[in-house]
């Protein structure tokens, strides 16, 4: 067993932090011995054993562990905590490949050419400045990135299709180092799994906070040989997510809010545990169904929703229209009930057009911006005049 | 049948459609829903008296005539082509909504995310894919004598459309075709009151015309050739069925989806109950039963204990499949087959 399970995904740096307070003294001697034997079986010959995966700050699903000429990077499952989905050895290029090390999927860093699956990846190796390293693209519809989109137009980046179903014979021409995309339970990658190329599993999504998925960029910065400038870039994230936090902590007024719009006769809701629920929170709003258990969503009926958002302050929905931006008319064409909300009386009602904005992509990488879109919505006393926000538009009559 | 049938069938519809009104996702109390449609919603909750007045009726009357409206449709095909299967999906009609649906749903940039079911734009996909497959369909009968074969272009047609779907799913982005999966799962919900008026004008007309149709349906079960010798023109009234089950499809399809098994399972139930395939007595209980039964599948789809909704289409195969495995295992014992 590896340091890194230890802290990495079986026992999380919290939990055991947690335990020093409240269990028993010889317990915690135990548990620190096991870790210090662990990270001396898993690295090996190591001169300088740091695991880094107590290090993450709040994203739980990886560990990044520094061995001896190489790194160890865990990629714990998601839907079976308990377990490890993948582990990655990342051993420099031109460096000799280390004796004893671990079982687990090699790979050459700094990455070279390679396929990404997600348009959100993508902007993750924006952020770094990696995107060059981006040879082929799947689902190049969601790509807002300028850069990349034109790339795609001049042909220099291939897109391969569907992420479901990838075209094959494009992928294998590319000559990948590896391809980088966002697994899915009990999923397999049909052939692209059986190509030799290194599949790299980012399991970002599946983090229920906003700063957790964000830290994910360390994962990138270890790929592609700039950890430094992941931690940097991340750092700044964080400062920037904090301040706008604590100035919304201190606000007065908790504005309600409620999201999304019917869907066929289901008007979901995500849960109170969930990603965004967490954002509303921090932004200093009171979600309307944030005491609702679980990380997914609500079915819910337009009843149920009317019932409780009727008098609600904000409602935030996100919608994909190449041709116009969307008014409260158009809402009310097309679901004359939505009119009944106070929200939509008052001018409450403010939407996000995906297709016009990266609002999905930075969602993962700056959710610094995603956070201060909503706290314009919530408290725009705390803001000057001229600020405007990146994604949401008040939606006009 | 019996006027003590009659009754009980009419109780049970309007039982069904005030408990429709009365129970739903969210708790409103009885006194304050009798208050409501007694003219005094002032005096409630201004919510209660929204969830009533503009979600819970426009609902309730959507899933009666809509109920009525497939059962009704089912019945003339299984009539017209002599098959027991045969239902409002049979002939592609259905298909041509969704492929209507999915140009607009599916082509990119088209439609809001999300609210799909109930736009406008989407309900006009539906009519128009509706139309244009029943104009093929119509216009095949013009050539081809056999019911039979029309039955097989009318499933032909139906595979087309999905090729399409499939091709514009493939293509479409992950949002939209979730947002098109939803509006396949069926719901009685996207008529708002506003648009009511207009559903009611022509899935009332489409049942007015199928019971025009009564003689020559009768005339039908006894096959095609006796009908031409007692006088009817089968070619004609071929038509005539193919317009009427069109338009009720293409109305229902419009605005609630693809709402599976009422029109195939519930023209049975009325032969069951009654004992007959007399369509002067059969037309006005599978009328009366297609209502009451799609009104019970919209409750059970939006009982406050669920804790949400779910969709219609998983609700409408828990009647519909039982009925039809017991029609088929027992089609030798069934009066009106033999």
């Amino acid at each position: 067993m590896s340091g890194s399970e230890v802290f990495g995904r079986a026992v999380p740096f919290r939990v055991v932090v947690m335990f020093r307070f409240f269990c028993m003294r010889n317990f915690i001697i135990i548990l620190f011995s096991a870790f210090l034997l662990s990270v001396a079986v898993s690295c090996g010959h190591a001169t300088q054993d740091t695991v880094t995966a107590g290090n993450n700050l709040y994203a739980r699903g990886f560990s990044l562990s520094d061995c001896d000429g190489y790194k160890i990077l865990d990629i714990r499952n998601p839907w079976d905590t308990l377990r490890l989905l993948h582990r990655y050895l990342l051993v420099p290029k031109g460096a000799a490949i280390p004796d004893s090390m671990p079982q687990g999927t090699l790979l050459r860093t700094p990455l070279g050419r390679v396929a990404v699956y997600a348009s959100q990846h993508c902007a993750v190796m924006s952020r770094l400045g990696v995107e060059g390293n981006v040879a082929g693209i799947c689902d190049a519809y969601y790509v807002a990135d300028t850069v990349v989109k034109k790339r795609l137009k001049q042909g220099e980046i291939v897109d391969l299709g569907s992420s479901f179903l990838p075209d094959m014979e494009r992928l294998v021409s590319l000559s990948a180092e590896a391809i980088i995309l966002s697994p899915y339970k009990d999923g397999s990658y049909g052939k692209a799994g059986e190509l030799g190329i290194p599949l790299v599993e980012i399991a970002d999504y599946m983090e229920n906070s906003p700063l957790a998925r964000a830290e994910w960029i360390k994962v990138f910065g270890a790929l592609f040989d700039c950890g430094a400038l992941a931690d940097s870039a991340f750092s700044v994230t964080c400062s920037r997510y904090d301040s706008l936090a604590a100035m919304a902590a201190v606000a007065v007024e908790r504005p309600t809010l409620f999201c999304e719009l019917k869907t066929g006769g289901v008007w979901y809701q995500p849960c109170g545990e969930s990603y965004m629920a967490a954002l509303y929170r921090d932004a200093g709003i009171d979600y309307l169904w944030s005491d609702t258990p679980g990380t997914g969503s609500l079915s819910l009926s337009f009843e149920e929703v009317l019932s409780r958002a009727v008098h609600a302050d904000l409602w935030v929905f996100k919608y994909a229209d190449e041709t116009r931006d969307r008014r409260l008319s158009d809402l009310a064409r097309e679901f004359a009930p939505y009119s009944g909300f106070d929200a939509f009386k008052n001018g409450g009602v403010w939407g996000c057009n995906s297709v016009k904005s990266p609002f999905f992509e930075d969602l993962a990488v700056s959710p610094d911006r995603v956070l201060h879109d909503f706290m314009l919505m919530a408290h725009p006393e705390l803001f000057s005049a001229d600020d405007t926000a990146f994604y949401f538009k008040r939606l006009e009559k | 049948m019996k006027p003590v049938g009659w009754l009980i069938l009419s109780l049970l519809l309007l039982g069904l459609f005030a408990a429709n009104l009365f129970w739903g996702s969210v708790s409103v109390p009885f006194g304050s829903v009798v208050d409501i449609l007694s003219g005094n919603g002032d005096a409630v909750n201004p919510t209660w008296n929204f969830i009533v007045t503009q979600s819970r009726i426009p609902q309730g009357v959507t899933a009666m005539l809509a109920g009525a409206s497939l059962a009704v449709a089912g019945l003339m095909l299984q009539t017209a082509f002599g098959n027991p299967l045969a239902g409002p999906s049979i002939l592609g009609i259905t298909s041509g909504a969704s492929l209507g649906v999915a140009v607009v749903m599916l082509s990119a940039g088209s439609v809001i995310g999300g609210t799909v079911a109930g736009s406008l734009s989407a309900v006009a996909g539906a009519f128009a894919g509706s139309i244009v497959t029943l104009g093929i369909i119509i216009l095949f009968s013009s050539v081809l004598r056999s019911s039979v074969m029309l039955l097989i272009v009318g499933i032909m047609v139906g595979y087309v459309a999905n090729s399409a779907i499939t091709l514009l799913n493939f293509f479409a982005s992950a949002q939209n075709v979730f947002a098109y999966t939803l509006w396949g799962m069926g719901d009685f919900s996207s008529v708002t009151l506003g648009e009511l008026p207009l559903f009611v004008s022509v899935s009332a007309a489409g049942l007015f015309f199928s019971f025009l149709l009564v003689k020559p349906l009768n005339a039908l079960l006894l096959g095609e050739r006796y009908a031409a010798n007692l006088g009817v023109n089968v070619r004609r009234t071929r038509v005539m069925l193919l317009l009427c089950t069109g338009l009720l499809t293409a109305i229902v399809t419009s605005y609630c989806g693809p709402v599976s098994f009422l029109g195939l399972a519930v023209p049975h139930m009325a032969r069951l109950a009654i004992g007959s395939s007399n369509h002067n007595v059969l037309l006005p209980v599978t009328v009366l039963m297609g209502a009451a039964t799609a009104l019970l599948c919209n409750l059970l789809c939006s009982l406050p204990w669920q804790g949400g909704v779910i969709p219609l289409n998983a609700v409408t195969p828990i009647f519909g499949a039982p009925v039809i495995i017991y029609v088929i295992v027992n089609r030798s014992k069934i009066e009106y087959f033999n």
